[in-house]
């Protein structure tokens, strides 16, 4: 049996294997990201015990893996240097997959003053919808209201809630007059979500709406 | 008048990573695996996953638990991590991006088990530049 089969194998079978694995990356990659993020922010260890109100050696001990981190010790960390803080529980791959991406030479995490996306998230949504209309796709679809609205609500609420960062340009600054006949209603949406929208429109029932999607889709 | 311009595209040049290499005896022997089938299951973890952290920091300067040694034991320096006890791992660089476990031992309350860890390690040291040992024995860094 492989390493890797052997491996797997425990991390199935025995809960204490597990931790013992998620523990090993945490006591990694936690000193890993402070040591990181000070060195980005040219700050001494004594300038971050500082401003954490913590002594140096404490920082150091920390830089080294030599403390057990609670969370409050992190939350004062992060609020000393500036940035935030995520603890998310997430699968194997997508903790392995962030390890195997690590590099302690490139990590940055963007400090609150330079942060746009916080500070100015009107700009950054522009800038998201911007991008999403020159890679996504365009439909166009006939301005009754009625199919129009049948087609379009089961998606609205589907993309708020998946992606509340995402604004259709729909309504009525996203309308325009194209043709005299028909007019048409044009909004953008990534490639990825056509298939999301086509079942959100057919699970509603409304068949009729689902094929003029279609027939004007491009 | 016609300029002709050559372009030359520069590929971007690839991080080399660390690689690491065990002290192996010319018999075959293994004495870094043996010291390592002595970690805890959280020890081997932590050791695999601090190596592949190394492997992508480009000055060993800030491989945050690597002490170098000084005195007779320059050249060497250690990893420490603690696995119940604290555990160390002596080293040598051995040209570029390059490392070589000599030796790993514990250590408490300022003894070495093998007490004579560092001794070993200088020695072993000397047959590695010397050649009498098998010097291919890479150790691998899992990244599934």
């Amino acid at each position: 049996m492989s390493d890797r089969s052997q491996l797997i194998k425990r991390l199935l079978t025995e809960r204490d294997f597990r931790a013992s694995y998620i523990r090993a990356k945490l006591d990694v990659l936690i000193p890993s990201q402070i040591r990181a993020l000070r060195l980005r922010q040219d700050k001494t260890q004594s300038g971050l015990a500082q401003l954490a109100d913590m002594k140096q050696a404490r920082i150091s001990a920390m830089e080294t893996g030599q403390v057990n981190f609670n969370l409050e010790t992190l939350v004062r960390v992060a609020a000393s240097l500036n940035v935030g803080l995520m603890v998310k529980f997430i699968p194997f791959s997508e903790m392995l997959g962030w390890e195997n991406d690590y590099s302690q030479d490139i990590f940055n995490a963007t400090q609150l003053a330079n942060d746009t996306a916080f500070l100015r998230p009107r700009v950054t949504r522009r800038r998201i919808a911007r991008r999403m209309r020159n890679y996504g796709h365009t439909f166009r679809i006939p301005e009754r209201p009625e199919t129009a609205a049948a087609v379009v609500s089961p998606y609205t609420n589907l993309m708020q809630t998946q992606h509340p960062q995402m604004r259709l340009r729909f309504g009525s600054e996203g309308q325009r007059q194209q043709a005299p006949n028909p007019k048409v209603v044009e909004f953008s949406i990534s490639k990825d979500s056509v298939n999301e929208l086509l079942a959100a429109a057919a699970s509603s029932g409304t068949g009729a709406a689902t094929d003029a999607w279609r027939k004007y889709g491009t | 008048m016609t300029h002709h311009k050559k372009v030359i595209v520069l590929k971007k040049p690839k991080t080399e990573l660390w690689r690491f290499f065990d002290f192996t005896y010319a018999n075959g022997n293994k004495p870094i695996d043996d010291w390592h089938n002595t970690l805890s299951d959280y020890g081997k973890q932590f050791l695999s996953n601090l190596l592949k952290n190394y492997s992508k920091i480009e000055l060993p300067i800030h491989w945050e638990k690597v002490k170098f040694l000084r005195g007779s034991m320059v050249g060497i320096w250690e990893i420490r991590f603690d696995d119940g006890v604290q555990q160390r791992l002596l080293g040598i660089f051995d040209g570029a991006k390059r490392a070589v476990f000599l030796i790993g031992c514990s250590h408490k309350g300022g003894n070495y088990t093998p007490t004579d860890a560092l001794e070993t390690g200088r020695k072993r040291m000397g047959q590695w530049e010397s050649g009498d040992c098998i010097k291919t024995n890479e150790r691998q860094i899992t990244t599934d």
